[in-house]
């Protein structure tokens, strides 16, 4: 089962029947881990797959009642790094191949997310030992069935929190149709548009490896960027709209990230919950401890570049197993700790008043949106782009054929990201009560011609390979 | 309730919309292709397919035994139905086969056609299997090949046959290898296929994708490394004269040579794939009561000597059908070398002045086999 399949939204809608007849305190308790359960079954690719997974669930228990009774920061570490370990060998990394059994463990759909939810209750755990989750509760916090493709990354007391209310949950014609409006648009996304820059990335990517194309290298880059923005933000509109059905409120992934003036305004606005997990766990604590190691005030800028640069190293890391998300990894630091350090030279070559007065011209503005968005596309290449063919790119290419591939990519921005960002303030978010049947009807009608005439095979998300 | 209703209005307007411009655009829907010469005129695999979804339902209407043909292009070209009708104007034919089938795509075939005929029809009538070496080319070749596969289905790296890729059209219901397909009634799956009977109509006139107009542009192959460069010489013009035509031998061979590769197996060597998915395509026909003939399709002798498939083909294909016919409970005709070398226009394929003499070869031999209604 696919999202995008019909058994998929027959499952929603059976599953959101029976959850809302059934008395509230079963909801929680019973139908909504049987939901999962049934959930894993059905998308997993086979049952050694899902053994695999209740089996890293239960070692989260495991570690979890560790952590509790314990209570103290060496065991935490260590339980932290054996969890890392087992991830690592499950997630298959490259580098960690030489484990045993390494090319024979399934592929686990959502194992990242999954080892992302477990570090923070484990971590949040150590300050409050309130938190310690039954078997249950843990199984339906770690693999909740809207977030276990993809998304959204919940905290486990916001998670907890909304299961213990989704009892008292009442499904009114207001909450079906939000639910159906933010599923529609969903479904448009991903299947219209991600469909079409998808078409258009995979040509183009086939035009800038056979000929070394500069230009067609650009074309890929930037429909690369739009096919996985209407990809993973038309996924997130979809199971933030089948959790409504079943009381559930799913934190957003989005803030229009096409309005990012800079790197790191982007990774605020873009996969927000992941941004924000990386943020809270990885930068502050880093940041702490570099503060503790160096106090020096001289340094402490200085500090937030190091932090930045690890953080998204970590990110790039995050995202896939192979040798070329390390590169991505290095060029999601490079950037961000780029970012920083030119936040500071700035800051101390104009001064905070004419340095606030440069960010607010237009031209700048724009020229800034156009550099990220362009070092975005290029420092995500390896998300598309195996090791070998980064290889063949940087060997075919040149250093010239590269800075005219950048600089056509950076021209494309100039053009597009104006018109892009005065025509989402066109269409309105919400409005009159006709408005989202209205755009519901518009949405689906749109949809089913155009899968129609233009078939595609609704393969799996991009981001569920992570 | 007013909302929701709202919205089903509105999905149905919109859709009446879009009917309305392509109605515009295209005109109103002509008849659909009749079921009997749903193989011609050859155009794409594509087209084929699209055809074998949408129009073999017409099956439904049959009211008499009929004989239903399937296979690939050979049987296409061979056993026109209309050529067939006029050998034979007591027979109701059917020629169901299409272009590059493998036996994994006949299997669709027949589905689609046993989902659609009553199956008091069924009970009376014949299914003829022509089959050929190439058509037990294993899936992993034949669906993604670069030559007939588009490269989006090679991107993805999945195993779908044209009839699978054309059954995306309407959200998997046609798609013979779906649970919905198995399960849903004959007349919720001919309804969803009506409801696109007018957008089918356009599907021709436009690209394969909506974005390949924009891969055709010439600014993606545009290198301004060039400009860089120094102006290179010139070439002149060139003066070769063209090719002379070839001897008809020498491309009919090529293409011999063209179906060697397109086996994708060491010479010689058959996989089982496809020879078991032969044994349950016979098994489910007889299971659900046609009278099934396999016909060994005709080749050139040239190609059954040259040809390093050929030899473990008849091998293997008398191994698989020889418990079948032996309890007398499927025929089988051999035309491998019932056809004279003249009378083919290249390696597989019969000339146009042929094709009358093909289908009359078959009819003579069903008619000794079979008695007809």
């Amino acid at each position: 089962m696919t999202i995008t399949s019909w058994s998929f939204i027959a499952f929603v809608a059976m599953a959101a029947l029976v959850s809302n007849l059934a008395s509230g305190n079963w909801r929680a308790r019973v139908l909504f881990p049987t939901t999962t359960l049934l959930f894993i079954v059905l998308v997993m690719p086979s049952m050694l797959a899902v053994s695999a997974l209740l089996g890293f669930v239960g070692l989260i228990w495991l570690a979890t009642e560790l952590t509790y009774r314990l209570r103290a920061r060496t065991p935490l570490i260590l339980i932290l790094a054996v969890i890392l370990a087992i991830f690592g060998w499950m997630k298959a990394y490259e580098f960690l191949a030489f484990l045993p059994f390494a090319s024979q463990v399934p592929v686990v759909i959502g194992l990242s997310y999954i080892l992302i939810r477990a570090l923070q209750l484990l971590i949040d755990m150590a300050e409050t030992p309130s938190l310690r989750p039954g078997l249950l509760p843990l199984f339906s916090f770690l693999t909740s069935w809207p977030c276990l493709i993809s998304g959204p990354i919940q905290r486990f007391q916001d998670f907890h929190e909304q299961l213990e209310s989704i009892g008292t949950f009442k499904l009114s014609e207001e909450v079906f149709v939000a639910a159906a409006h933010r599923m529609a648009k969903g479904y448009f996304m991903v299947l219209v548009l991600a469909d079409m820059f998808k078409h258009l990335w995979t040509g183009l990517e086939g035009i800038a490896l056979g000929n070394a194309n500069p230009l067609a290298l650009a074309g890929a880059q930037g429909a690369f960027l739009a096919h996985l923005f209407f990809d993973f933000a038309g996924y997130t509109h979809i199971v933030i709209g089948a959790a409504y059905v079943f009381g559930f409120r799913l934190p957003e992934n989005f803030d229009r990230p096409w309005q990012s003036k800079s790197f790191l305004e982007f990774w605020g606005r873009w996969h927000m919950t992941m941004s924000n997990w990386f943020k809270t766990y990885v930068f502050n604590s880093l940041l702490m401890q570099l503060v503790k190691r160096w106090p020096s005030s001289k340094l402490t800028s200085f500090h937030g570049v190091a932090a930045f640069f690890l953080t998204f190293f970590l990110v790039g890391l995050w995202h896939g197993t192979t040798w070329a998300y390390v590169i991505c990894g290095l060029l999601l630091g490079v950037g961000a700790s780029a970012n920083q350090l030119y936040r500071i030279a700035l800051r101390s070559w104009l001064g905070k008043s004419r340095m606030h007065e440069l960010s607010a011209k237009q031209t700048y503005i724009l020229a800034s949106a156009a550099l990220t968005f362009t070092y975005i596309c290029f420092s995500v290449s390896p998300l598309w782009l195996s090791y070998e063919q980064i290889r063949l790119v940087a060997k075919s290419y040149g250093l010239i054929g590269l800075i005219l591939a950048q600089g056509g990519l950076f021209l494309m921005m100039l053009t597009v990201l104006p018109i892009i960002q005065r025509s989402s303030f066109a269409i309105p978010i919400s409005g009159a009560t006709w408005w989202r049947p209205l755009q519901i009807g518009l949405l689906c009608a749109v949809i089913d011609a155009y899968t129609f005439l233009f078939p595609a095979f609704g393969g799996a998300f991009f981001y569920e390979r992570f | 309730m007013k909302h929701l209703s709202l919205a089903l209005i509105v999905a149905a307007l919109v859709s009446l919309l879009i009917q309305g411009a392509i109605v515009i655009m295209v005109g109103r829907p002509a008849a659909p292709w009749p079921v009997e010469v749903l193989s011609h005129p050859r155009v794409s695999f594509a087209e084929e397919a699209r055809r074998a979804i949408f129009f073999t339902p017409d099956l439904a209407k049959t009211e008499r035994s009929m004989i239903a043909i399937v296979g690939a292009s050979a049987a296409q070209e061979g056993f026109q139905p209309a050529i067939a009708k006029a050998e034979a104007p007591d027979l109701l034919i059917h020629n169901l086969s299409m272009g590059g089938a493998n036996i994994t795509e006949t299997d669709q075939i027949i589905d689609i056609a046993i989902k659609a005929t009553p199956s008091q029809i069924v009970q009376r009538s014949v299914l003829v299997l022509a089959v050929s070496y190439p058509m037990f080319v294993p899936d992993s070749k034949r669906w993604s090949d670069p030559v007939f596969v588009p490269p989006d289905a090679i991107a993805e790296g999945k195993i779908i046959s044209d009839i699978q890729r054309e059954a995306m059209r309407c959200s998997s219901i046609c798609d013979p290898s779906s649970l919905l397909f198995k399960y849903a009634p004959e007349w919720l799956i001919s309804l969803s296929r009506d409801r696109y009977a007018l957008n089918l109509r356009l599907v021709p006139r436009l690209p394969a994708h909506i974005t390949d107009p924009i891969l055709k542009w010439n600014l993606w192959r545009y290198d301004p490394r060039r400009k860089l460069e120094s102006k290179r010489a010139k070439k002149s013009p060139g003066n070769a004269s063209p090719a002379p035509d070839e001897p008809f031998l020498v491309i009919a061979h090529r293409q011999m040579d063209f179906l060697t590769k397109y086996m994708g197996q060491p010479e010689g060597v058959l996989q089982e794939e496809q020879f078991d998915k032969l044994r349950m395509l016979i098994d489910k026909a007889k299971g659900v009561g046609f009278h099934v003939v396999v016909v060994d399709m005709p080749l050139p002798s040239w190609h059954r000597q040259n040809s390093p498939f050929f030899a473990p083909y008849e091998t293997k294909l008398r191994d698989v059908l020889a418990s079948y016919t032996s309890a007398g409970t499927i025929d089988f005709v051999s035309l491998v070398d019932a056809i004279p070398d003249d009378e083919f226009r290249d390696s597989i394929h019969p000339n146009a002045e042929a094709a009358s003499h093909w289908a009359r070869i078959l009819i003579e031999r069903l008619r000794v086999l079979h008695r007809f209604d």
